[in-house]
């Protein structure tokens, strides 16, 4: 039989950090609600588990000046009841109170839906349209700039995702999805957001990367908003997929009008 | 920001952490083994014994395995016991006492809200967390609480009601007592079964453990179609643990056996079917993906898999066909069937038929396709066997919906001699509709490989392979014509379907779309003439076989689609068209161009209630309304009737069966009073332990609490035939009824001889006999007392209190109905709502409406599973299963079931004593043709099934495109 992996409990984030510069195929491990399943299949066999679910350094959620920081082993039940977000992103309390299901948001992370699968999580929604940038040690970047280091199948192996900071700024905002009938996942969801000024309609789909609709966020600003709904092309989705990721934003845009 | 700076670590130290963990579970501190990817479900089954939490699925959908985490609920198949050192685990066991039930497990049990109870214990432990987390309540907010959970058996709205009563904290002073309320017949009591589900103390065969046992896995093809060369075991035999090894040639050269049909077929040329004899373990060929050629036997089931993972076979590929049609064309799957054609089997009058169509004012003719489904109860197929030399007599526990006949196949095929040197045991069982009445190989090998080695041996699928390897159901593809006259009254029908029947031949799938199927072409209707062909075709995939309804709803889809279809052709109402061809109720009994003779019946009562309940009158206005929305409204209905209790047995005989259909109760009331009921009927949530208690309490006088149901084992129940095809109320039941009053009887000759009277003149009503001319009375269980007691007691009598019968029916039982659906579709995403859905049903007298309601509610959702969800999808080129996990078939879930109303017109039945005619199918036949039918309606043109969320989308864009072009 193979070895069995090596199963780490470090005891501070930065023992877990060096766990996972130095250890060869190491993974983390948090709330386990994509992991498991992979490790159950086989899908993926790392040599080290390096499990961060009891660091309380990066649990937490936090004003930090003009920002709200969110750990990246926050459980989605966590963010979706915290007053933080509630008050600053009511409408991303809701989003992530529609995650999964009750079990998954007691369990699953934040940091594990955007570095498992960053391109399915409906946090990606959110988080394009709202600015937020992703913390890894030693730097930040932005939230766009790090889907683009993602594939398909999650953040690179060696990533250590610490949290999701978010701006704070007024805006009115509502997230509409459409669920795939097994899984549950989204297979459309759109995350529109109004500042007065600006708006910002972010999309995610099972047949693309998530994007910003840039081109509607331009038309935006004109007077008959759901008509420019229609009339502008949903690149780079297709058919189904764009009637309905059109459908979603009639509705997002519906709710914040 | 958090503090990322790094010290210098002493990676040495970073040693692996100790394979135990420590933790709380129940309050109480345990220490156990983690490893690997062990997780929290299986170390509380198998270490702790805590074996209330299930294990329904390996993709974290099915809920059934939930517990609390620190307080929370979690899903232990995704939480991994290494994780939990030093955490706090509240199981179902944990939860509360079983004689205190919480509000929420009280208000399951008078809701109904448990079937076959194997999903419940996760539900429960789900719910308790959603009451606490979530204040307000709202039917979307429950809706939303239940999303992590799949109940296959009560289509959730009992649940959602228990959930609402449970939140509203409402009083106990509603609940049924036992002594407070009628009990028998027609009461709609709770189940005495459902307190062992809601607090985890049900036993399912995978919770049996027995000493010493070691575990069974089975290497599969991933290829559909191959023949083998070789199969290497030398990898595998080194694993650690392994025990032995067994491939095809094995089993041949033990001389086993191979599984076949049940029943026998005969071609319309005369010739008998052929083909499909399926080996314990594939030697040639293996025939489809999932087809077992290898079984490993190991001390520990995961030494088991991985080991069955390191066999490497060596297949010469053949061309796979997962298509019928193509499949005629291809390569031949076995070598008695050379053009892959079992049988070419007809019946009816084609000659009458083709003059009617000659001459016919009006033709309609569809071809359609009814989906190949999966069933998927909730627990997976498994198998514990074990043999006693000492004794010579071995015990398999099986998830078996009859075990008698699974102990009849199981020691023909292995040669195994006498029959009952066997016990088989099927305990509770976590649903079956129909995948579990079958014998597969599975289960044999196990206990051979139990005898050989004279080691327990378990064996428990996995929920991929219950997807690949459990018998699928349905997958027709049919023509059908209809031709009426200028009245719109039906004269002939003309069916031509091609069955796919699979790799194999399994125990029923040569009668089902044959017998099963084609006599239910007459439906509700008088029509004249029928004739109907059906082709039974092998393909590489899964066996199909009976799945709930078993070529009853095949029957009623097509006929319910054809008639709408006449309907739209002739411009009628399709209500009315249908009102005009139904058999009226002077006709009964009515005896079918197919060969069936309705016993009783009338129809326009329940079409005439239910759309007076779906208020089809104001359907216009309603869909006005909607169009104003943007949406799109249609309604549909369908009629049916359907044979259920299959009989008799000579019957049987005459159409191929090799068995009887009797069914058998034994009925002993000890000296205490208590009153045992033995039946061969087998429960896997339809609550028999309930409603056969009640009709012996009926009979008898007796109250619940007196009454225990003892079913599921060879060794308590001497003969038995199981539960299929709606049979136990009307078969079992009546039994149990017959047995009753033969205890009566006995109990009269005791009791004359006390009161010092004739028989004759001795009354039994209400549990007591009494002479009404001295007005003396003894209860029953007096007299049972007097019976085992016989000091003073009549001559020539038997001590002792117990009496049996075996019922064997004289024909089948005819439930009908009418559904009627309203569904209202959003054109832009093809999002699809039914916003109305009413079932009113003729099941004869209700013995308990409320698991009558279970049952048929529980039915309908898998008809709304069929018609807008579930597909068994295969690769067409290499004949993979691509729908293979609960996250790639979609299933209804709560947030898809809508309210669903529930009512009856009652016609007795007849010919058995207890006047039922069966309810479990009802649902799974009358739901996907309605659903179907208001699709139609609001596209105004059909779909096939599944109507997928993107097929209504395409439909509806088409219908835009359309409207666009200039007329």
């Amino acid at each position: 039989m193979r070895p069995d992996m090596a199963f780490h409990r470090p005891h501070s984030l930065a023992e877990a950090i060096a766990m996972i510069d130095r250890l060869p195929n190491a993974q983390l491990l948090a709330g386990g609600q994509s992991l498991v399943p992979e490790l159950r299949r086989g899908d993926r066999q790392p040599t080290h588990l390096v499990s961060i679910d009891q660091l309380p350094e990066l649990s937490g959620l936090s004003k930090r000046g003009d920002a709200i920081f969110i750990g990246a082993t926050a459980t989605h039940d966590a963010i979706a009841t915290s007053p933080l977000i509630k008050d600053a992103f009511p409408a991303l309390a809701k989003l992530v109170g529609s995650i999964g299901d009750l079990q998954v948001r007691n369990r699953g992370t934040l940091g594990g839906a955007i570095a498992a699968a960053a391109y399915r999580s409906d946090y990606s929604a959110a988080f394009l349209a709202l600015g937020a940038r992703v913390h890894i040690p030693g730097t930040e970047l932005p939230y766009d700039a790090y889907l683009a280091q993602c594939g398909f199948d999650g953040a690179p192996p060696n990533m250590f995702v610490l949290g999701v900071s978010l701006p704070i700024a007024d805006h009115t905002a509502a997230y509409e999805k459409i669920s795939h009938p097994a899984a549950g996942y989204a297979e459309c969801g759109v995350f529109a957001s109004w500042s007065g000024s600006e708006a910002r309609i972010a999309v995610i789909s099972d047949t693309a990367p998530p994007f910003r609709w840039t081109a509607l966020e331009a038309e935006l600003r004109a007077d008959d908003a759901l008509a420019a709904v229609d009339s502008t092309p949903v690149h780079p989705l297709t058919d189904y997929a764009a009637e309905l990721a059109r459908a979603l934003t009639r509705r997002a845009l519906k709710t914040i009008a | 920001m958090p503090d990322t700076d790094q010290p210098g670590f002493d990676e040495t130290v970073w040693m692996p952490s100790r394979p135990q963990v420590r933790f709380t579970v129940n309050g109480r501190s345990v220490e156990v083994p983690a490893t690997g990817t062990r997780v929290l479900a299986e170390t509380l089954r198998t270490d702790l014994g805590l074996t209330g939490t299930h294990i329904g699925c390996d993709t974290a959908q099915c809920g059934a395995c939930v517990v609390h985490l620190n307080g929370k609920s979690v899903k232990s198949c995704t939480v991994l016991t290494r994780q939990i050192d030093g955490q706090d685990i509240r199981t179902i066991e944990g939860l509360a006492p079983p004689d205190r039930p919480t509000a929420l497990q009280a208000a399951f049990e008078d809701h109904h809200a448990v079937q076959c109870g194997f999903c419940t214990a996760g539900l429960i432990m789900g719910l308790e967390d959603f009451l606490e987390q979530t204040p307000a309540r709202t039917d979307e907010d429950i809706l939303a609480g239940l999303k992590g959970h799949i109940c296959r058996c009560t289509g959730y709205r009992n649940i959602m009601k228990a959930v609402v009563t449970a939140a509203a904290a409402s009083s106990q002073a509603e609940r049924y007592t036992d002594k407070a309320r009628h009990q028998g017949v027609g009461a709609a009591i709770p189940r005495k079964e459902d307190r062992r589900f809601l607090t985890g103390r049900g036993q399912y065969v995978s919770d049996v453990t027995l000493p010493n046992q070691a575990y069974a896995a089975f290497a599969r093809s991933p290829v559909a179609h191959a023949h083998i060369r070789s199969v290497d075991l030398a990898a595998a035999r080194q694993v650690d643990g392994v025990i032995d090894i067994f491939t095809g040639e094995d089993v041949a050269r033990a001389g086993l056996g191979e599984l076949w049909s049940s029943w026998r077929v005969m071609s319309k040329d005369g010739t008998p079917m052929r083909g499909g004899k399926r080996p314990l373990l594939a030697k040639d060929k293996v025939r489809f993906v999932g087809d077992a050629y290898a079984l490993v036997i190991a001390e520990t089931v995961e030494a088991a898999v991985h080991a069955a993972s390191l066999i490497i076979p060596d297949f010469e590929a053949l061309p796979a066909f997962i298509d019928p049609a193509a499949s005629m064309r291809g390569e031949a799957l076995h070598a008695e069937a050379p053009d892959n054609h079992c049988f070419r089997w007809a019946m009816g009058d084609e000659a009458g038929v083709e003059a009617a169509f000659a001459t016919a004012h009006h033709v309609t003719e569809i071809t359609l396709i009814n989906n190949r489904v999966i069933p998927n109860a909730l627990e997976t197929r498994a198998a514990v066997a074990a043999h006693d030399a000492a004794r010579g007599k071995s015990t398999l526990h099986t998830t078996s919906q009859n075990p008698h006949m699974a102990r009849r196949i199981i020691t023909e095929t292995l040669g195994i001699s006498p029959e009952h040197s066997v016990r088989v045991i099927s305990p509770d069982v976590g649903g079956g509709f129909g995948s579990k009445i079958f014998i597969y190989p599975e289960e044999c090998l196990s206990l051979w490989a139990s005898r050989k080695l004279d080691r327990p041996v378990k064996w428990v699928a996995t929920r991929r392979e219950a997807f690949q390897t459990d018998v699928h159901g349905r997958d027709h593809r049919s023509t059908a014509k209809l031709a009426l006259d200028k009245d719109g009254r039906f004269l002939a029908l003309k069916v031509d379907t091609t069955a796919n029947l699979g790799a194999y031949l399994s125990g029923f799938a040569a009668f089902v779309p044959t017998f099963l199927y084609a006599t239910m072409l007459a439906g509700p209707y008088r029509t004249p003439l029928i004739h109907v062909a059906v082709d039974g075709v092998f393909t590489n995939t899964a066996p199909v076989d009976a799945y709930r309804g078993a070529g009853r709803p095949e029957a009623v889809y097509l006929l319910e689609r054809l008639i709408d279809e006449a309907a739209n052709d002739l411009g009628e109402d399709p209500a009315e068209l249908r009102r005009k061809n139904l058999i009226a109720k002077d006709q009964f009994p009515y005896r079918t161009p197919v060969a069936l003779e309705y016993d009783i019946g009338d129809y326009e009562p329940h079409l005439d209630l239910a759309l007076q309940k779906a208020d089809y009158e104001g359907f216009e206005a309603r869909k006005a309304e909607a169009a104003k929305e943007g949406r799109l409204r249609g309604i549909g209905l369908s009629c049916y009737v359907e044979a259920c209790g299959i009989g008799p047995s000579a019957l049987a005989g005459l159409i191929g069966a090799d068995v009887g259909l009797w069914e058998s109760a034994l009925l002993r009331m000890t000296p205490s009073g208590s009153l045992q009921v033995f039946t061969g009927s087998h429960a896997h949530g339809q609550g028999h332990e309930t409603t056969f208690a009640q009709i012996a309490a009926d009979r008898l006088g007796l109250q619940l609490s007196d009454i225990d149901v003892i079913h599921g084992d060879t060794d308590q129940t001497p003969v038995g035939m199981g539960t299929f095809g709606s049979r136990s109320a009307a078969v079992g039941g009546s039994a149990v009824a017959r047995a009753a009053d033969k205890l009566i009887e006995k109990g009269r000759t005791i009791a004359a001889q006390r009161f010092g009277c004739d028989e004759g003149n001795v009354v039994f009503d209400a549990g007591a006999f009494i002479c009404p001319r001295t007005t003396s009375s003894l209860s029953i269980q007096e007299i049972a007392k007097i019976a085992y007691v016989p000091h003073i007691y009549p001559a020539g009598l038997e001590p002792g209190f117990e009496a049996s019968a075996v019922f064997d029916p004289v024909n089948f039982t005819y439930p009908s109905g009418t559904h009627v659906c309203e569904v209202e579709i959003t054109p832009e995403t093809g999002e699809i709502r039914i916003v109305n859905f009413v079932a009113v049903d003729d099941f004869g007298t209700l013995i308990n409406p409320a698991i009558v309601e279970g049952q048929v509610v529980g039915g309908v959702v898998q008809g709304i599973g069929q018609a807008l969800f579930e597909a068994a999808q295969y690769d067409d080129e290499d004949g993979t299963l691509l729908s293979n996990s609960f996250r790639s078939y979609a299933m209804p879930r709560a947030a898809d079931t809508p309210p669903i109303f529930v009512d009856h017109t009652t016609t007795p039945a007849p010919n058995n004593p207890t006047g039922a005619k069966g309810c479990g199918e009802a649902g799974a036949i009358a739901a996907p043709p309605a659903i179907m039918n208001a699709i139609a309606n609001a596209l105004g043109r059909p779909l096939p099934m599944p109507a997928t969320r993107q097929a209504i989308w395409e439909a509806c864009q088409a219908i835009v495109s359309s409207k666009d072009e200039p007329a």
